[in-house]
């Protein structure tokens, strides 16, 4: 065992890593232009740095690209470079250039301190979301997932005036401590049950019942999942994201539910269909408990919220519950299903917290009253706006044509498959629950005139805002017309994210000169359906 | 196993059908001022109306199966066509869709305020309905199922009366709830196609090769029956419709009426009955008796009511009572005593509430008792009115009789019980109507405080034309669109008769089963 590792663990510099190591690099060299021209004062305009960041974006986007065709492990088998990766970075990179744009020129009307700090320490939180979904190793995700922890912290309370943000910041400072505390401490039990970090050697010992079986390993497992839960939100880990998204200046919330919840779901997907789908039996029922809970009690606590953002926290939450589904289902169909549905909620995300962003950045008491009912009336005095926020609450809820539909859809047509027809109902009722609490909004915006001095203020639309909004709901509006081809790609990411797993698992046991084993992988594989 | 015949027809006349008001609703976007909104929708409504009189007249009323089908690979890899297609059952609710929407329309200079948006929506809802009407893929149905919904929620929450949000929510939730089982339903059939055919699948035609446990079929049945069920609406699922009736303007209730009542037997006929036709019969009996109850309550709560409207949407619950029963007896004059008055209902019920309408748009209030005596201010009115009376009560001459009586011959067939308890419905329907019509027309005129009232205008002659020349016509000449209807409901009856033959040769192989044991 430890030959192997060793050997592993040997750095050897192809070419390989130099492009593994090159997005990163180029947010890297993005955030030290931002942070010299800011030190050196050259201009102060919020565009620019929007621009720098936004291209930076572009640029490692870019890089990232040929990971498409790849299906290596680099930097000694710590990171992945295959289409899962560079579908990842797509929805990172993506919602960050969104959090960017919605930053740009907004912040001071959020009370936040115009700085370029807010920026980086975006670009930040996005370079440790990047290393998280693409990690092929325990330790590097937690380096993964403490870069982007720390960085949104600081992020969260960014708003330092308003004690809802300081409060917020807290809260999840304290919660985001104990959820790394699990994730170490389980790392640390798989690593003393399986005797390895890696994922391949981690898979492979797995086949021995008497490490799978192993308490050590059954509670290293269990934390992990309890950390991930945390990060994404799932009940019953979920009691702070309401007051962090409410505390946290809406251009955040909007880079929290989009980047740090890809990250963790890219993570946990990649360790869940890797790693441990040989012991998915072990699994399985505490997802499938994990998803019910979330997707029942965010959407019914969701009901009784007055404010929009700690509405839509509680979405969500239900909206973690969702792609969990897909989890739950284990198959490649629910994989991929997860995948289509994490890029359509983010779309759906970004539209909705960048119009809240529009209508409440400038008010008095912008952090504590952002009640449902200031939406009063907006639906005939900014009609494109309303149609926005409407096209986004309706796809949330899942309803056709939108792109909310094809993402219920997909997880749905997964969960059949894979006989989970209970959950799957419940998830049907669960979309009525919430399809109430969309619809108030649509109640407010449409059907209410606004009290009288209550009408929303001219609306400040700058430019990056309003093309990140459009951008999204454009996108939410014409999925029905590219249904197909969305599924294909994450069908991709997902396919030959197994195939490189089978692959790997192959080589592993033939090496070993466990060749048994191969016919039960061959038979067990995501792929086989 | 049953067969769906495809004849193509090579053109894509429905997808520019079901294109051309959506159309409209987007050129709704571009026009600044409301007359000329007004008429672009006009002409994009009148458009829709005459592609399905093409479709009337190419339509070959003795070819089985579905016409003018086109079929497209949609999402290839869950098996999601866009087929489209359509039969004697769905050809005349077309028809009757497109020429409702376009009375509507026409009708809508009662709307003042956000008129852009009130036609635009109304165009959005004639596709989502049209769509519905021709879908023969599970998905496409349940995408243009939902796609009606939205419309008509706003279409009532803004419009509407008093308490239009309360009547929009409750509208919108009672159908989702159906509507979203009824998706677990759809996958779980492709799921189904999967297991038993090797692909997935959500066409209609595919769905009919299934063969399911009889423990997979209640329950699959049963989502499909909530949603449709909830939709007629059939008693006790109906307290929605009340609310939804009396608070949406008048070109929503209309169409809410006319057409989109009628969705959930069309979902019957169309998935329920020959998809499941083991469960749909095993049912059969639960679905006459609500069907009767709905017929009795339906009229009872209608007389006792003091709101022209309430009175009017109470009615809709009897009439579409009548509906069920037709659909639960299964026979043949029942079918289509069922499915012509469908139409007939839309026409007339329709009309009835276009009428409720005018009175309402003048002076504000739909109590019965602020008028009286109106047929001496208003005599055209009081005509018309009498007429769509006569027809929503069945009287021989008008259209609502030959749909009645096929449906009731047939529920005698079926069970001559229900059949008597059917027929009180008659005389209860006579009741309500022609004290609604006593109440409204004759009696004492308060010129006080209708001394103001103004007879039908010319716009609302031309809305009333058409409907009092289709009550006598389908009246005194339904032969036409029996026609086409007979044809289908044939078909639909053939798999009815297969499917009884199966479940009695089961039954008896239970039987044995049992009588072996027994020594």
């Amino acid at each position: 065992m430890t030959d192997t590792r060793d050997s592993e663990f040997t750095m050897d510099y192809s070419a390989l890593n130099y492009i593994g190591a090159l997005p990163l690099v180029a947010i890297l060299f993005g955030i030290t232009m931002m942070l010299i021209v800011d030190l050196f004062g050259v201009t102060k305009s919020p565009w620019f740095f929007t621009t720098v960041g936004v291209s930076f974006c572009v640029i490692a986007w870019t890089l990232s690209a040929s990971y498409w065709f790849l299906g290596d492990t680099v930097f000694g088998g710590g990171v992945s470079l295959d289409p899962f990766t560079f579908f990842f970075y797509t929805v990172i990179l993506g919602g960050t250039a969104a959090s960017l744009l919605l930053n740009s020129g907004q912040l001071e009307a959020q009370r936040v301190r115009p700085t370029v700090d807010v920026d980086v320490l975006v670009l930040l939180a996005a370079c440790g979301a990047m290393v998280m979904v693409s990690t092929a190793n325990l330790i590097v995700l937690f380096l993964g997932f403490e870069i982007l922890s720390v960085a949104v912290y600081v992020l969260a309370g960014c708003a330092r005036g308003e004690r809802a943000s300081a409060e917020g910041s807290l809260k999840y400072f304290i919660m985001g401590a104990f959820s790394s505390a699990f994730l170490l401490y389980g790392i640390a039990l798989i690593f003393g049950a399986t005797g390895s970090v890696v994922f391949s050697e981690i898979q492979s010992s797995l086949h021995q019942l008497a490490v799978s079986q192993s308490p050590i390993f059954l509670a290293g497992l269990a934390l992990l999942i309890f950390g991930f839960a945390f990060k994404v939100g799932a009940v019953p880990f979920h009691f702070w994201t309401p007051d962090v998204y409410q505390g946290a200046p809406v251009s955040i919330t909007t880079f929290m539910a989009v980047v740090v919840k890809a990250a963790a779901f890219g993570a946990l997907i990649r360790l869940l269909a890797g790693p441990f789908a040989e012991v998915q039996y072990l699994w399985v029922g505490a997802i499938a408990l994990i998803c019910g809970l979330t997707m029942t009690i965010g959407n019914i606590v969701a009901l009784r919220q007055k404010s929009l953002k700690r509405m839509l926290a509680y979405s969500s939450i239900a909206h973690a519950g969702y792609i969990l589904l897909g989890v739950v289902a284990g198959s490649q169909g629910g994989w991929e299903a997860a995948l289509y549905y994490i890029v359509v909620y983010s779309m759906m995300t970004i539209a909705s917290f960048g119009i809240v962003l529009l209508c409440t950045a400038g008010t008095k008491n912008q952090y504590l009253d952002d009640s449902i009912e200031t939406f009063r009336g907006i639906g005939w005095r900014h009609p494109l706006l309303a149609l926005a926020m409407s096209v986004a609450m309706l796809s949330l809820a899942g309803m056709p044509p939108f792109a909310g539909f094809f993402g219920k859809f997909y997880l749905f047509s997964a969960t059949i498959r894979s006989g989970y027809i209970g959950l799957t109902i419940l998830a049907a009722l669960n979309s009525l629950v919430s399809l109430y609490y969309y619809l108030q909004v649509i109640v407010a915006m449409y059907f209410r005139e606004p009290e009288a001095g209550k009408e929303i203020p001219p609306l400040s639309l700058s430019f990056g805002a309003k093309a990140a909004i459009s951008i999204a709901t454009v996108a939410i509006i014409f999925t029905a017309g590219f249904a197909e081809r969305g599924q294909n790609i994450s069908r991709a990411a997902v396919v030959s994210f197994a195939e490189s797993r089978r692959v790997n698992q192959a080589q592993m046991l033939h090496h070993k000169g466990k060749s048994r084993h191969l016919a039960i992988v061959s038979t067990q594989g995501i792929h086989g359906e | 196993m049953t067969t769906l015949p495809l004849s193509d027809s090579g053109s894509n006349l429905l997808t520019l059908l079901m294109l051309t008001p959506t159309l409209g609703a987007l050129v709704m976007f571009l026009v600044k001022n409301g007359s000329t909104a007004r008429f672009v929708a006009n002409l994009f409504a009148a458009a829709a109306l005459a592609i399905s009189i093409v479709l009337l007249y190419q339509f070959d009323g003795s070819v089985e199966g579905m016409q003018f089908v086109e079929q497209h690979n949609w999402i290839p890899s869950l098996g999601i066509k866009y087929a489209l297609g359509v039969d004697g059952l769905s050809l005349w609710l077309i028809v009757l869709t497109t020429f409702l929407t376009f009375l509507v329309i026409v009708a809508s200079e009662s709307i003042h305020q956000k008129l852009r948006a009130y036609l635009g929506l109304m165009l959005l809802l004639e596709t989502g309905m049209i769509g519905t009407f021709m879908a023969l893929d599970g998905v496409i149905f349940y995408i243009f199922w939902e796609l009606m919904l939205i419309p008509m929620y706003f279409l009532i929450g803004v419009w509407g009366g008093k308490n239009r949000i309360y009547a929009a929510l409750k509208f919108v939730l009672y159908t989702a709830l159906g509507s979203l089982l009824m998706l677990v339903a759809i996958v779980y059939l492709a799921y189904a196609c999967q297991e038993q055919l090797g692909h997935w699948s959500f066409f209609l035609g595919d769905w009919l090769k299934l063969n399911f446990t009889w423990k997979e079929e209640a329950w699959l049945f049963s989502a499909f029956a909530l949603a449709f069920a909830i939709k007629v609406p059939i008693f006790p699922l109906h307290t929605w419709l009340p609310d939804a009736h009396v608070e949406a303007p008048t070109g929503g209730s209309v169409i809410l009426a006319g057409v989109m009542l009628k969705m959930g037997l069309y979902g019957l006929i169309r998935f329920g009955l020959p998809v499941f036709p083991h469960a749909a019969i095993a049912a059969a009996p639960i679905f006459a008796t609500l069907g009767v109850i709905g017929i009795i309550y339906g009229a009872l709560v209608a007389w006792v009511q003091t709101d022209m409207k309430k009175l009017v949407a109470y009615s809709s619950v009897s009439h579409l009572g009548f509906c069920v029963l037709g659909f639960a007896a299964m026979n043949f004059e029942a079918l289509q005593g069922c499915i012509l008055q469908m139409i007939n209902h839309g026409v007339s019920t329709g009309a009835l509430f276009f009428l409720v309408g005018v009175l309402y748009d003048q002076k504000h209030t739909r109590a019965i008792a602020d008028y009286g005596g109106v047929a001496s201010r208003i005599p055209v009115f009081a005509f018309v009115f009498l007429v769509f009376t006569l027809s929503s009560i069945g009287l021989p001459l008008t259209n609502g009789f030959v749909g009645e009586f096929l449906i009731l011959l047939g529920g005698y067939r079926y069970n001559p019980v229900v059949g008597a308890f059917a027929v009180s419905g008659v005389v209860l329907g006579a009741m309500y109507m022609l004290s609604l019509y006593r109440r409204v027309t004759f009696g004492e005129f308060d010129s006080a405080k209708n001394g103001d009232l103004q007879d039908l205008n010319l716009t609302e002659r031309v809305v009333f034309l058409p409907l009092l020349i289709l009550v006598f016509l389908i009246g005194l000449h339904p032969q036409p669109i029996l026609d086409g209807v007979a044809t289908t409901s044939n078909v639909i009856l053939r798999q009815v008769t297969v499917a009884k033959a199966e479940m009695r040769l089961r039954s008896d192989h239970q039987a044995v089963a049992i009588s072996r044991r027994e020594p």
